[in-house]
Protein backbone atom coordinates (compact mmCIF):
# COMPACT_ATOMS: atom_id res chain seq x y z
CA UNK A 1 0.00 0.00 0.00
CA UNK A 2 1.40 3.20 -0.90
CA UNK A 3 1.06 5.84 1.74
CA UNK A 4 0.57 8.45 -0.15
CA UNK A 5 -2.68 7.22 -0.39
CA UNK A 6 -3.44 6.78 3.48
CA UNK A 7 -6.49 9.08 4.69
CA UNK A 8 -4.94 10.64 7.74
CA UNK A 9 -8.54 12.92 8.12
CA UNK A 10 -10.21 13.11 11.05
CA UNK A 11 -12.95 14.96 12.68
CA UNK A 12 -13.70 16.66 16.03
CA UNK A 13 -17.06 17.27 16.40
CA UNK A 14 -18.22 20.24 13.30
CA UNK A 15 -14.38 20.23 12.22
CA UNK A 16 -12.76 18.42 9.75
CA UNK A 17 -9.05 17.87 9.95
CA UNK A 18 -6.67 17.02 7.16
CA UNK A 19 -4.54 14.91 9.52
CA UNK A 20 -4.60 14.70 13.46
CA UNK A 21 -1.36 16.39 14.04
CA UNK A 22 -2.00 20.02 15.73
CA UNK A 23 0.39 22.22 17.26
CA UNK A 24 0.05 23.02 21.01
CA UNK A 25 -0.40 26.42 22.19
CA UNK A 26 2.28 28.11 23.91
CA UNK A 27 4.86 25.87 21.99
CA UNK A 28 4.40 27.50 18.23
CA UNK A 29 3.98 30.68 18.66
CA UNK A 30 1.53 32.57 16.96
CA UNK A 31 2.35 30.34 13.86
CA UNK A 32 4.47 32.33 12.09
CA UNK A 33 7.95 31.43 13.86
CA UNK A 34 8.20 27.96 12.84
CA UNK A 35 6.55 28.72 8.95
CA UNK A 36 9.87 28.56 7.13
CA UNK A 37 10.55 24.78 8.68
CA UNK A 38 6.98 23.41 8.93
CA UNK A 39 4.63 25.15 6.22
CA UNK A 40 1.31 25.16 8.40
CA UNK A 41 -0.88 24.22 5.51
CA UNK A 42 0.79 21.03 6.13
CA UNK A 43 -0.50 20.37 9.32
CA UNK A 44 -4.31 19.50 10.72
CA UNK A 45 -4.47 22.10 13.01
CA UNK A 46 -2.33 25.24 15.21
CA UNK A 47 -3.56 26.28 18.45
CA UNK A 48 -1.92 29.93 19.08
CA UNK A 49 -0.75 30.76 22.14
CA UNK A 50 -2.86 31.71 25.13
CA UNK A 51 -4.81 35.05 24.33
CA UNK A 52 -6.27 37.03 27.61
CA UNK A 53 -8.08 40.16 27.30
CA UNK A 54 -5.11 42.52 28.57
CA UNK A 55 -1.34 41.69 26.99
CA UNK A 56 0.65 39.76 29.68
CA UNK A 57 4.22 40.33 30.12
CA UNK A 58 4.70 36.81 32.02
CA UNK A 59 6.60 36.09 34.63
CA UNK A 60 10.67 36.95 35.67
CA UNK A 61 13.19 34.64 34.56
CA UNK A 62 14.40 31.65 35.18
CA UNK A 63 11.40 30.44 33.06
CA UNK A 64 12.06 27.52 31.94
CA UNK A 65 14.73 24.66 32.88
CA UNK A 66 14.66 21.21 31.81
CA UNK A 67 14.43 17.98 33.92
CA UNK A 68 15.01 14.37 33.25
CA UNK A 69 13.16 14.12 29.62
CA UNK A 70 11.13 16.77 30.24
CA UNK A 71 11.18 20.54 31.01
CA UNK A 72 9.86 22.79 33.68
CA UNK A 73 8.20 25.92 32.18
CA UNK A 74 6.82 29.15 34.34
CA UNK A 75 6.36 31.55 31.26
CA UNK A 76 3.42 33.00 32.95
CA UNK A 77 0.70 32.75 29.87
CA UNK A 78 2.41 36.10 28.34
CA UNK A 79 0.76 37.42 25.58
CA UNK A 80 -0.24 40.02 23.25
CA UNK A 81 -3.36 40.60 24.64
CA UNK A 82 -6.75 40.00 22.23
CA UNK A 83 -6.69 43.16 20.63
CA UNK A 84 -3.17 42.94 18.87
CA UNK A 85 -3.50 39.41 18.20
CA UNK A 86 -6.37 40.17 16.60
CA UNK A 87 -4.94 43.27 14.36
CA UNK A 88 -1.82 42.12 13.93
CA UNK A 89 -1.33 38.17 14.11
CA UNK A 90 -4.76 37.13 13.04
CA UNK A 91 -4.61 38.48 9.52
CA UNK A 92 -1.95 35.92 8.51
CA UNK A 93 -3.30 33.18 10.16
CA UNK A 94 -6.59 33.84 8.18
CA UNK A 95 -4.54 33.18 5.29
CA UNK A 96 -3.65 29.54 5.83
CA UNK A 97 -5.13 26.61 4.71
CA UNK A 98 -5.15 24.92 8.01
CA UNK A 99 -8.02 24.88 11.01
CA UNK A 100 -6.83 27.86 13.45
CA UNK A 101 -7.03 27.27 16.96
CA UNK A 102 -7.05 30.02 18.96
CA UNK A 103 -6.35 29.54 23.16
CA UNK A 104 -8.16 31.45 25.55
CA UNK A 105 -7.72 32.11 29.51
CA UNK A 106 -8.98 34.54 31.93
CA UNK A 107 -8.69 34.70 36.08
CA UNK A 108 -12.64 35.55 35.80
CA UNK A 109 -15.55 34.43 34.12
CA UNK A 110 -16.14 38.03 32.92
CA UNK A 111 -12.68 37.96 31.00
CA UNK A 112 -13.52 34.35 29.72
CA UNK A 113 -16.69 36.03 28.30
CA UNK A 114 -14.61 39.19 27.30
CA UNK A 115 -11.90 37.42 25.35
CA UNK A 116 -14.02 34.85 23.94
CA UNK A 117 -16.78 37.13 22.17
CA UNK A 118 -13.73 39.47 20.88
CA UNK A 119 -13.83 36.44 18.49
CA UNK A 120 -17.30 36.04 17.33
CA UNK A 121 -18.23 36.35 13.50
CA UNK A 122 -14.30 36.56 12.59
CA UNK A 123 -13.29 34.46 9.85
CA UNK A 124 -10.07 32.37 10.56
CA UNK A 125 -10.57 31.08 13.84
CA UNK A 126 -12.15 27.93 13.67
CA UNK A 127 -12.44 26.78 17.11
CA UNK A 128 -11.36 28.57 20.82
CA UNK A 129 -9.69 26.12 23.14
CA UNK A 130 -9.97 27.45 26.52
CA UNK A 131 -7.36 27.06 29.18
CA UNK A 132 -9.02 26.43 32.57
CA UNK A 133 -5.74 25.79 34.40
CA UNK A 134 -5.63 29.60 35.17
CA UNK A 135 -6.32 30.51 39.17
CA UNK A 136 -9.65 32.11 39.47
CA UNK A 137 -9.09 35.35 41.74
CA UNK A 138 -12.63 35.45 42.74
CA UNK A 139 -12.15 31.94 44.46
CA UNK A 140 -9.09 32.48 46.51
CA UNK A 141 -6.77 31.33 43.16
CA UNK A 142 -7.74 28.23 42.82
CA UNK A 143 -7.43 26.77 39.63
CA UNK A 144 -10.82 26.97 37.34
CA UNK A 145 -9.83 23.53 36.29
CA UNK A 146 -9.64 21.62 39.44
CA UNK A 147 -13.48 21.97 40.44
CA UNK A 148 -15.88 20.43 38.31
CA UNK A 149 -18.90 23.04 39.00
CA UNK A 150 -15.82 25.79 38.38
CA UNK A 151 -14.87 24.16 35.15
CA UNK A 152 -18.66 23.50 33.92
CA UNK A 153 -19.14 27.74 34.60
CA UNK A 154 -16.23 28.32 32.88
CA UNK A 155 -17.43 26.50 29.18
CA UNK A 156 -20.94 28.04 29.80
CA UNK A 157 -19.27 31.42 30.03
CA UNK A 158 -17.14 31.00 27.02
CA UNK A 159 -20.06 28.78 24.95
CA UNK A 160 -23.03 31.71 25.71
CA UNK A 161 -19.74 34.22 24.28
CA UNK A 162 -19.07 32.71 20.99
CA UNK A 163 -20.46 31.06 17.56
CA UNK A 164 -16.79 29.02 17.37
CA UNK A 165 -16.89 25.47 18.43
CA UNK A 166 -15.25 24.96 21.89
CA UNK A 167 -12.48 23.14 23.12
CA UNK A 168 -12.27 23.07 26.98
CA UNK A 169 -7.87 22.24 28.02
CA UNK A 170 -8.48 19.84 31.30
CA UNK A 171 -5.27 19.75 33.80
CA UNK A 172 -4.21 16.94 34.79
CA UNK A 173 -3.32 18.19 38.42
CA UNK A 174 -6.69 16.67 40.05
CA UNK A 175 -7.99 13.84 41.66
CA UNK A 176 -9.79 12.71 38.93
CA UNK A 177 -9.99 14.10 35.74
CA UNK A 178 -13.00 11.83 34.46
CA UNK A 179 -15.62 13.67 37.05
CA UNK A 180 -13.79 17.43 35.23
CA UNK A 181 -14.67 15.85 31.25
CA UNK A 182 -17.76 15.11 32.13
CA UNK A 183 -18.92 18.11 33.91
CA UNK A 184 -17.54 20.08 30.87
CA UNK A 185 -19.04 17.44 28.53
CA UNK A 186 -22.40 18.38 30.15
CA UNK A 187 -22.08 22.14 29.87
CA UNK A 188 -21.67 21.85 26.40
CA UNK A 189 -18.04 22.14 25.35
CA UNK A 190 -18.16 20.71 21.42
CA UNK A 191 -14.75 18.86 22.55
CA UNK A 192 -11.77 18.32 25.52
CA UNK A 193 -8.01 18.40 24.99
CA UNK A 194 -5.69 16.83 27.41
CA UNK A 195 -3.25 17.21 29.44
CA UNK A 196 -1.92 20.31 30.11
CA UNK A 197 1.50 20.19 31.89
CA UNK A 198 1.82 18.95 35.36
CA UNK A 199 2.50 20.97 38.25
CA UNK A 200 6.26 20.28 39.10
CA UNK A 201 9.04 22.08 40.76
CA UNK A 202 13.33 22.08 40.85
CA UNK A 203 15.62 22.87 43.25
CA UNK A 204 19.48 24.24 42.85
CA UNK A 205 21.47 22.61 45.88
CA UNK A 206 23.71 24.80 45.52
CA UNK A 207 22.10 27.89 45.72
CA UNK A 208 19.40 26.44 47.84
CA UNK A 209 16.79 27.89 45.47
CA UNK A 210 14.11 27.02 43.26
CA UNK A 211 15.22 27.02 39.57
CA UNK A 212 12.20 28.69 38.36
CA UNK A 213 11.63 32.23 39.41
CA UNK A 214 8.20 31.26 40.29
CA UNK A 215 9.34 28.70 42.33
CA UNK A 216 7.07 25.73 40.32
CA UNK A 217 5.65 25.14 37.41
CA UNK A 218 4.55 22.68 34.55
CA UNK A 219 6.15 19.66 33.24
CA UNK A 220 6.15 18.85 29.73
CA UNK A 221 7.66 16.40 27.51
CA UNK A 222 8.32 12.61 27.22
CA UNK A 223 8.16 12.49 30.89
CA UNK A 224 4.60 12.79 31.04
CA UNK A 225 3.78 10.95 28.60
CA UNK A 226 2.16 7.45 30.24
CA UNK A 227 0.00 10.27 32.70
CA UNK A 228 -1.18 11.46 29.68
CA UNK A 229 -2.01 8.25 27.83
CA UNK A 230 -3.87 7.03 30.41
CA UNK A 231 -5.47 10.24 31.58
CA UNK A 232 -7.26 10.00 27.75
CA UNK A 233 -7.96 6.27 28.26
CA UNK A 234 -9.55 7.10 30.89
CA UNK A 235 -11.25 10.56 29.91
CA UNK A 236 -12.45 9.11 26.16
CA UNK A 237 -14.42 6.41 28.27
CA UNK A 238 -16.51 8.27 30.41
CA UNK A 239 -17.33 10.92 27.91
CA UNK A 240 -19.33 11.10 23.96
CA UNK A 241 -17.67 14.00 22.86
CA UNK A 242 -13.94 13.87 21.29
CA UNK A 243 -10.87 13.88 22.65
CA UNK A 244 -7.45 15.45 21.89
CA UNK A 245 -4.58 13.61 23.57
CA UNK A 246 -1.36 16.15 24.60
CA UNK A 247 1.69 14.87 26.21
CA UNK A 248 4.90 14.53 25.42
CA UNK A 249 4.25 13.35 21.86
CA UNK A 250 7.85 13.16 20.10
CA UNK A 251 7.08 10.76 17.13
CA UNK A 252 4.38 9.16 15.28
CA UNK A 253 4.46 6.16 17.77
CA UNK A 254 4.01 8.10 20.11
CA UNK A 255 0.92 9.95 18.83
CA UNK A 256 -0.56 6.79 17.93
CA UNK A 257 -0.49 5.19 21.27
CA UNK A 258 -3.34 7.88 22.00
CA UNK A 259 -4.80 7.55 18.73
CA UNK A 260 -5.46 4.00 19.66
CA UNK A 261 -6.10 4.48 23.41
CA UNK A 262 -9.12 6.90 21.80
CA UNK A 263 -8.12 10.27 20.88
CA UNK A 264 -9.59 11.69 17.53
CA UNK A 265 -6.15 14.21 17.06
CA UNK A 266 -3.51 14.92 18.98
CA UNK A 267 -1.06 18.08 19.97
CA UNK A 268 2.60 18.31 19.47
CA UNK A 269 4.31 20.81 21.85
CA UNK A 270 7.91 20.42 23.59
CA UNK A 271 8.81 18.45 20.70
CA UNK A 272 8.64 21.44 18.48
CA UNK A 273 11.46 22.95 20.22
CA UNK A 274 13.49 19.61 20.35
CA UNK A 275 12.68 19.14 16.59
CA UNK A 276 11.15 22.52 14.61
CA UNK A 277 9.86 19.35 12.00
CA UNK A 278 8.97 17.12 14.55
CA UNK A 279 5.16 17.64 13.33
CA UNK A 280 5.53 16.40 10.01
CA UNK A 281 7.92 13.88 10.43
CA UNK A 282 5.24 12.59 12.58
CA UNK A 283 2.27 12.87 9.82
CA UNK A 284 4.15 10.81 7.67
CA UNK A 285 5.21 8.21 9.81
CA UNK A 286 1.40 7.62 10.47
CA UNK A 287 1.17 7.64 6.62
CA UNK A 288 3.88 4.86 7.08
CA UNK A 289 2.13 3.16 9.77
CA UNK A 290 -1.30 2.94 7.89
CA UNK A 291 0.58 1.92 5.13
CA UNK A 292 2.17 -0.92 6.79
CA UNK A 293 -0.78 -2.47 8.87
CA UNK A 294 -2.85 -2.04 5.59
CA UNK A 295 -5.34 0.90 6.50
CA UNK A 296 -7.06 2.70 4.28
CA UNK A 297 -8.14 5.38 6.82
CA UNK A 298 -6.45 6.31 9.98
CA UNK A 299 -9.88 7.00 11.72
CA UNK A 300 -9.98 3.27 11.34
CA UNK A 301 -7.44 2.53 14.25
CA UNK A 302 -8.77 5.54 16.93
CA UNK A 303 -10.27 3.84 19.94
CA UNK A 304 -8.80 0.14 18.90
CA UNK A 305 -7.28 -0.44 21.91
CA UNK A 306 -7.04 -4.07 22.85
CA UNK A 307 -7.49 -4.97 26.14
CA UNK B 1 16.67 35.58 7.45
CA UNK B 2 16.94 31.86 6.62
CA UNK B 3 16.95 29.26 9.01
CA UNK B 4 18.45 26.00 8.41
CA UNK B 5 17.59 22.92 10.43
CA UNK B 6 20.68 20.53 9.10
CA UNK B 7 22.84 18.02 9.83
CA UNK B 8 26.57 19.08 11.54
CA UNK B 9 29.23 17.19 11.22
CA UNK B 10 31.71 17.11 13.71
CA UNK B 11 35.06 17.63 11.74
CA UNK B 12 37.09 18.47 14.74
CA UNK B 13 36.87 18.93 18.56
CA UNK B 14 39.28 18.82 21.10
CA UNK B 15 40.42 21.00 24.61
CA UNK B 16 41.31 24.86 24.51
CA UNK B 17 41.85 25.57 27.96
CA UNK B 18 40.15 24.21 31.52
CA UNK B 19 36.67 22.67 30.52
CA UNK B 20 36.81 24.45 27.21
CA UNK B 21 36.53 23.00 23.80
CA UNK B 22 36.29 23.83 20.61
CA UNK B 23 34.52 21.90 18.09
CA UNK B 24 34.21 22.27 14.32
CA UNK B 25 31.19 21.45 12.15
CA UNK B 26 30.69 21.02 8.73
CA UNK B 27 27.14 21.64 7.66
CA UNK B 28 25.07 20.11 5.19
CA UNK B 29 23.93 23.25 3.56
CA UNK B 30 25.98 25.25 0.82
CA UNK B 31 26.60 28.45 2.18
CA UNK B 32 25.87 29.13 5.83
CA UNK B 33 24.95 33.19 6.39
CA UNK B 34 25.77 33.82 10.15
CA UNK B 35 27.08 36.61 11.21
CA UNK B 36 29.25 37.69 14.61
CA UNK B 37 27.20 37.39 17.68
CA UNK B 38 24.25 35.17 16.17
CA UNK B 39 24.02 31.47 17.72
CA UNK B 40 23.28 28.15 16.58
CA UNK B 41 21.04 25.14 18.15
CA UNK B 42 22.21 22.18 18.47
CA UNK B 43 20.67 18.68 19.26
CA UNK B 44 22.07 15.42 20.33
CA UNK B 45 20.53 12.89 18.40
CA UNK B 46 18.80 9.70 19.46
CA UNK B 47 18.30 11.29 23.29
CA UNK B 48 15.65 12.55 25.49
CA UNK B 49 17.94 13.54 28.31
CA UNK B 50 19.05 15.78 27.09
CA UNK B 51 16.13 16.98 25.76
CA UNK B 52 16.34 20.40 24.49
CA UNK B 53 19.05 21.75 21.71
CA UNK B 54 21.51 23.88 23.58
CA UNK B 55 22.59 26.95 22.20
CA UNK B 56 25.95 28.04 21.31
CA UNK B 57 27.69 31.60 19.85
CA UNK B 58 29.53 31.05 16.49
CA UNK B 59 33.04 31.48 17.34
CA UNK B 60 34.40 31.80 13.70
CA UNK B 61 32.86 30.91 9.91
CA UNK B 62 35.64 29.08 8.60
CA UNK B 63 34.60 28.24 5.37
CA UNK B 64 30.88 28.83 3.94
CA UNK B 65 29.79 25.86 5.62
CA UNK B 66 32.31 25.01 8.13
CA UNK B 67 31.59 26.71 11.63
CA UNK B 68 33.58 26.92 15.12
CA UNK B 69 31.72 26.92 18.37
CA UNK B 70 33.59 26.83 21.70
CA UNK B 71 31.91 25.29 24.73
CA UNK B 72 32.16 24.83 28.25
CA UNK B 73 31.54 21.84 29.92
CA UNK B 74 28.57 22.41 32.44
CA UNK B 75 26.22 19.99 32.72
CA UNK B 76 24.97 16.81 30.76
CA UNK B 77 24.79 18.03 27.06
CA UNK B 78 28.21 19.50 27.09
CA UNK B 79 29.66 16.26 28.80
CA UNK B 80 28.58 13.99 26.01
CA UNK B 81 29.38 16.65 23.50
CA UNK B 82 33.16 16.61 24.69
CA UNK B 83 33.82 13.15 24.05
CA UNK B 84 32.09 12.87 20.42
CA UNK B 85 34.04 11.99 17.81
CA UNK B 86 34.61 13.20 14.74
CA UNK B 87 32.26 12.59 12.03
CA UNK B 88 29.52 12.01 14.38
CA UNK B 89 26.66 13.95 13.64
CA UNK B 90 24.79 16.98 15.28
CA UNK B 91 21.54 18.08 14.76
CA UNK B 92 22.36 22.09 13.78
CA UNK B 93 19.64 24.77 14.07
CA UNK B 94 20.86 27.85 12.62
CA UNK B 95 21.72 30.44 12.10
CA UNK B 96 19.35 32.55 15.06
CA UNK B 97 19.40 35.99 16.95
CA UNK B 98 20.68 39.53 15.73
CA UNK B 99 24.54 40.22 15.78
CA UNK B 100 26.59 42.66 16.51
CA UNK B 101 26.06 46.05 15.00
CA UNK B 102 28.81 48.41 13.63
CA UNK B 103 31.26 49.95 14.53
CA UNK B 104 30.18 53.30 12.82
CA UNK B 105 33.09 54.19 10.35
CA UNK B 106 36.02 56.48 12.56
CA UNK B 107 34.74 54.37 15.65
CA UNK B 108 37.73 52.09 17.50
CA UNK B 109 35.62 48.81 18.54
CA UNK B 110 36.80 47.64 22.12
CA UNK B 111 35.79 44.08 22.58
CA UNK B 112 35.67 43.34 26.34
CA UNK B 113 35.15 39.42 27.30
CA UNK B 114 34.65 37.23 30.75
CA UNK B 115 35.64 33.62 30.38
CA UNK B 116 33.76 31.26 27.86
CA UNK B 117 31.94 34.96 26.56
CA UNK B 118 35.15 35.43 24.52
CA UNK B 119 33.37 32.77 21.61
CA UNK B 120 31.51 35.18 19.94
CA UNK B 121 34.32 37.87 20.26
CA UNK B 122 36.52 36.06 18.35
CA UNK B 123 33.98 35.86 15.36
CA UNK B 124 33.55 39.84 15.47
CA UNK B 125 37.18 40.40 15.65
CA UNK B 126 37.69 38.22 12.39
CA UNK B 127 35.78 40.83 10.67
CA UNK B 128 37.33 43.69 12.11
CA UNK B 129 40.66 45.42 10.40
CA UNK B 130 43.66 44.63 13.90
CA UNK B 131 43.99 48.48 14.28
CA UNK B 132 40.41 48.82 14.56
CA UNK B 133 39.95 47.23 17.61
CA UNK B 134 41.42 46.56 21.20
CA UNK B 135 40.44 42.88 22.57
CA UNK B 136 40.70 42.62 26.42
CA UNK B 137 39.55 38.99 27.44
CA UNK B 138 39.29 38.13 30.98
CA UNK B 139 39.19 34.96 32.64
CA UNK B 140 39.70 33.11 36.41
CA UNK B 141 43.31 31.74 36.00
CA UNK B 142 46.02 31.07 33.45
CA UNK B 143 44.40 27.81 32.83
CA UNK B 144 41.15 28.99 31.65
CA UNK B 145 42.94 31.52 28.92
CA UNK B 146 42.12 30.42 25.03
CA UNK B 147 45.15 31.41 22.56
CA UNK B 148 44.02 33.77 20.39
CA UNK B 149 46.19 32.15 17.64
CA UNK B 150 43.79 28.80 17.77
CA UNK B 151 41.40 31.33 16.08
CA UNK B 152 43.34 32.89 13.72
CA UNK B 153 44.27 36.06 16.17
CA UNK B 154 47.98 37.35 16.26
CA UNK B 155 49.19 36.24 19.83
CA UNK B 156 49.69 39.31 21.27
CA UNK B 157 47.08 40.89 20.36
CA UNK B 158 44.43 40.21 23.05
CA UNK B 159 45.08 41.96 26.64
CA UNK B 160 44.69 39.36 29.52
CA UNK B 161 43.23 39.54 32.87
CA UNK B 162 43.28 37.01 35.34
CA UNK B 163 41.47 36.87 38.98
CA UNK B 164 44.44 35.37 40.33
CA UNK B 165 46.83 37.18 38.40
CA UNK B 166 48.18 34.51 36.54
CA UNK B 167 47.91 35.67 33.24
CA UNK B 168 47.93 39.14 32.62
CA UNK B 169 46.34 41.78 34.81
CA UNK B 170 45.62 40.93 38.26
CA UNK B 171 41.98 41.35 38.64
CA UNK B 172 38.46 42.04 37.04
CA UNK B 173 38.55 42.66 33.39
CA UNK B 174 35.88 45.28 34.10
CA UNK B 175 39.29 47.14 36.21
CA UNK B 176 41.56 46.57 33.01
CA UNK B 177 38.46 47.90 30.82
CA UNK B 178 38.10 50.69 33.03
CA UNK B 179 42.51 51.44 33.29
CA UNK B 180 42.71 50.89 29.09
CA UNK B 181 39.86 53.65 28.54
CA UNK B 182 41.50 56.76 30.98
CA UNK B 183 44.64 55.57 29.22
CA UNK B 184 42.82 56.65 26.43
CA UNK B 185 41.78 60.38 25.30
CA UNK B 186 39.80 59.57 22.50
CA UNK B 187 36.07 58.87 23.03
CA UNK B 188 35.34 57.71 19.35
CA UNK B 189 35.20 53.71 20.95
CA UNK B 190 32.12 51.05 20.07
CA UNK B 191 32.35 48.45 23.15
CA UNK B 192 31.26 45.46 22.26
CA UNK B 193 31.01 42.52 25.37
CA UNK B 194 30.07 38.91 26.53
CA UNK B 195 30.45 37.25 29.76
CA UNK B 196 28.68 36.85 32.70
CA UNK B 197 25.63 38.76 34.54
CA UNK B 198 27.52 40.78 36.59
CA UNK B 199 30.42 41.54 34.73
CA UNK B 200 28.15 42.97 31.62
CA UNK B 201 26.16 44.53 34.52
CA UNK B 202 29.36 46.87 35.81
CA UNK B 203 30.46 47.59 32.20
CA UNK B 204 27.17 48.85 31.24
CA UNK B 205 27.52 51.06 33.99
CA UNK B 206 30.95 52.35 32.97
CA UNK B 207 30.17 52.87 29.43
CA UNK B 208 27.04 54.82 30.65
CA UNK B 209 29.48 56.84 33.19
CA UNK B 210 31.76 57.64 30.13
CA UNK B 211 28.84 58.00 27.58
CA UNK B 212 30.12 55.08 25.23
CA UNK B 213 28.05 52.81 23.23
CA UNK B 214 27.51 49.75 24.33
CA UNK B 215 26.45 46.10 23.16
CA UNK B 216 26.15 43.13 25.16
CA UNK B 217 25.43 39.52 23.96
CA UNK B 218 23.60 37.67 26.79
CA UNK B 219 23.23 34.09 27.77
CA UNK B 220 20.08 32.62 28.95
CA UNK B 221 18.76 29.37 29.19
CA UNK B 222 16.34 28.60 26.22
CA UNK B 223 13.87 26.23 24.80
CA UNK B 224 13.24 26.59 20.74
CA UNK B 225 15.41 29.36 19.77
CA UNK B 226 12.92 31.24 17.48
CA UNK B 227 11.52 33.37 20.04
CA UNK B 228 7.99 30.67 20.00
CA UNK B 229 8.57 29.72 23.64
CA UNK B 230 9.60 32.72 25.15
CA UNK B 231 12.01 30.89 27.95
CA UNK B 232 14.74 33.10 27.59
CA UNK B 233 13.15 36.48 29.25
CA UNK B 234 15.40 39.21 30.27
CA UNK B 235 13.80 42.11 32.14
CA UNK B 236 13.41 45.58 29.73
CA UNK B 237 14.72 48.84 30.92
CA UNK B 238 11.92 50.86 32.33
CA UNK B 239 12.16 53.35 29.02
CA UNK B 240 10.98 50.77 26.74
CA UNK B 241 6.96 49.52 26.77
CA UNK B 242 7.50 45.46 26.61
CA UNK B 243 8.44 44.45 29.99
CA UNK B 244 10.56 41.69 28.57
CA UNK B 245 13.01 40.75 25.69
CA UNK B 246 13.51 37.74 24.07
CA UNK B 247 17.31 36.76 24.11
CA UNK B 248 16.52 34.39 21.20
CA UNK B 249 14.69 36.47 19.06
CA UNK B 250 14.83 40.27 20.42
CA UNK B 251 18.77 39.59 20.79
CA UNK B 252 21.04 37.69 22.10
CA UNK B 253 22.81 41.02 21.32
CA UNK B 254 21.47 44.11 22.73
CA UNK B 255 22.70 48.01 23.56
CA UNK B 256 23.16 47.85 27.01
CA UNK B 257 21.02 50.81 27.62
CA UNK B 258 17.81 48.89 26.57
CA UNK B 259 18.13 46.24 29.16
CA UNK B 260 17.47 45.77 33.44
CA UNK B 261 20.74 45.24 35.14
CA UNK B 262 18.74 44.84 38.31
CA UNK B 263 16.10 43.20 36.44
Amino acid sequence: MDPRGVDLGTALGPLELKNPVIAASGTFGYGREYSSIVPPGSLGGIVVKGISLEPKAGNPPPRIVETPSGMLNAIGLANIGVEAFIEEKLPWLRSLDTKVFVNIYGHRLEEYRAVASAFKGLEGVDALEVNISCPNVDKGGMAFGTDPGMAARVTEAVLSSTDKPVIVKLTPNVTDITEIAKAVEAAGAHGLSLINTIAGMAVDVETRMPRLANVWGGLSGPAIRPVAVYMVYRVVRSVKIPVIGIGGILEARDALEFLISGARAVQVGTANFVNPKATLEIIQGLRDYCARKGIAKLSQIIGTLET
Amino acid sequence: MRVDLVKAHIAANGSVAKDTYLMELRLETEEFLAAPGQFVMLRILDTTDPLLRRAFSICSLIKPNVIQIMYRVVGKGTRLMKDMKEEETLELLGPLGNGFQGPERGKKAVLVSGGIGVAPLFFLASRLKPHDLKFIAGYGSKEDVVPPGLLGLEEGSVLFATEDGSCGYHGLVTELFEAELNKTLSRQLQVYCCGPWEMLKKLAHICYEYDLDCQVSLESAMACGVGACQGCAVKASASYPPDYFHVCSHGPVFSSSDIDWEG
